[in-house]
C-alpha cells in the first residue's frame, strides 16, 4: 500500500474541490504542506500492464487540478509510502516548489506535433574497395548519423526562434524536441490566452510544408524540472 | 500500419498522452520516494551501490554467453 502522487497544486485552491477518481477508482486526497498540496490517492500497486485508460486517469486528475489555477504535474508512476513521506517530499524542497509554482501559476502548455512517417536515412558515402573495411564503414555511418543529428538540432533551434517570435508577449518559454520521427513544440502560455496563442501557433506552423497538429492545452508537463 | 498510412486522430491523441504522461513531469528522487514508473527505487539504489563495474561486466558477459539479453 502506498500513495500515488498525480501532481502538486495550491492548497487553498484545492480545498473543497471535487476531483475525478484516481487509479482503481480510489478517491483523490489532498496532503497539505504550507501553501502547497500534493494530489494523491491510495494504491496497492501500479497498473500493469499500463493501458490507455490508466494514463487518461492520471491526466484527467491533473487537468482538474490545472483548472484550479496551478498544476505541477508528476511523471506517471510516482509513489511514496504514506502521508508523512509525502509531507517530507513537499517540505524537503519547499522553496524550490514555491518557485516552480510561481512560474506555472495560471499557465498551460500548448503542444504541437509533427510526425514524419519515415525518418530520412542519412547518406553514407560509398567507400572505395580499399576502404571497404568494417571499421571504416562503421565510422562513415557514425559520421553520417552525427551530421543528421547536428542538422536536426539546427532545425530545432530555427523552429524555436520562429515559434518564440510568433508567440512574442504570450509564451514564457518554448521547447522544441525531436524523438525518432516525432517533432514536438511546447509553449508555456497564460491559461486565459491559450486560444489566441493556439491560433498564432497554427498560423505560423501552417506556413511549414508539413502538417502540424496543435492540440488542446495540457497541464505543463514539459515545463517542470525533470527531477526534484 | 504501413509507413505511408496517415496517423488517425486517435493515434495522435494516444501519442500525445504517452509523450506527456510517461515522458514528462517531475521525477521525484530521494529516500521518501519508493517508486517511479513501477521501478522500485530502493531496490535500484541498492543494486547500483553494491555492484562494482567488474561484477556488472561479469554478469553481462555471462548473460551474453548464455543467450540473448532481455532488457
Amino acid at each position: 500500500m502506498g500513495l500515488y502522487i498525480y501532481s502538486l497544486g495550491q492548497a487553498d485552491l484545492l480545498a473543497g474541490r471535487t476531483l475525478p477518481p484516481g487509479h482503481t477508482g480510489a478517491a483523490i486526497e489532498i496532503v497539505e504542506h504550507g501553501t502547497l498540496a500534493a494530489v494523491v490517492s491510495e494504491i496497492t500497486a501500479l497498473p500493469a500492464p499500463v493501458h490507455r485508460a490508466d494514463l487518461q486517469r492520471h491526466d484527467a486528475v491533473n487537468r482538474a487540478v490545472l483548472a484550479t489555477g496551478l498544476c505541477i504535474p508528476m511523471r506517471w508512476g510516482t509513489m511514496v509510502a504514506d502521508r508523512p513521506a509525502c509531507v517530507e517530499i513537499l517540505g524537503a524542497q519547499y522553496e524550490r516548489w514555491l518557485r516552480t509554482a510561481e512560474r506555472l501559476r495560471g499557465r498551460v502548455e500548448l503542444s504541437a506535433k509533427l510526425i514524419v512517417p519515415t525518418a530520412p536515412e542519412p547518406e553514407v558515402a560509398v567507400p572505395s574497395p580499399i576502404e571497404d573495411q568494417p571499421g571504416t564503414t562503421y565510422l562513415r555511418t557514425r559520421q553520417a548519423h552525427l551530421a543528421a543529428q547536428i542538422m536536426q538540432e539546427d532545425q530545432a533551434r530555427e523552429l524555436r526562434t520562429v515559434v518564440k517570435h510568433a508567440l512574442d508577449g504570450l509564451a514564457d518559454s518554448v521547447v522544441v524536441t525531436h524523438r525518432g520521427n516525432l517533432t514536438a513544440v511546447a509553449a508555456l502560455v497564460p491559461h486565459n490566452q491559450a486560444g489566441i496563442a493556439a491560433e498564432r501557433l497554427r498560423s505560423v506552423l501552417a506556413t511549414n510544408t508539413n502538417r502540424w497538429i496543435v492540440g488542446e492545452p495540457w497541464p505543463p508537463y514539459s515545463f517542470v524540472d525533470e527531477t526534484a | 500500419m504501413d509507413d505511408d498510412d496517415e496517423l488517425t486522430g486517435l493515434d495522435l491523441n494516444l501519442l500525445d498522452l504517452v509523450d506527456h504522461v510517461l515522458n514528462k513531469g517531475v521525477v521525484l528522487t530521494g529516500e521518501a520516494t519508493i517508486s517511479v514508473a513501477g521501478v522500485d527505487l530502493i531496490y535500484l539504489g541498492l543494486n547500483v551501490v553494491l555492484a562494482s563495474v567488474g561484477t556488472i561486466e561479469d554478469t553481462l558477459r555471462r548473460r551474453i554467453d548464455d543467450g540473448p539479453v532481455h532488457l
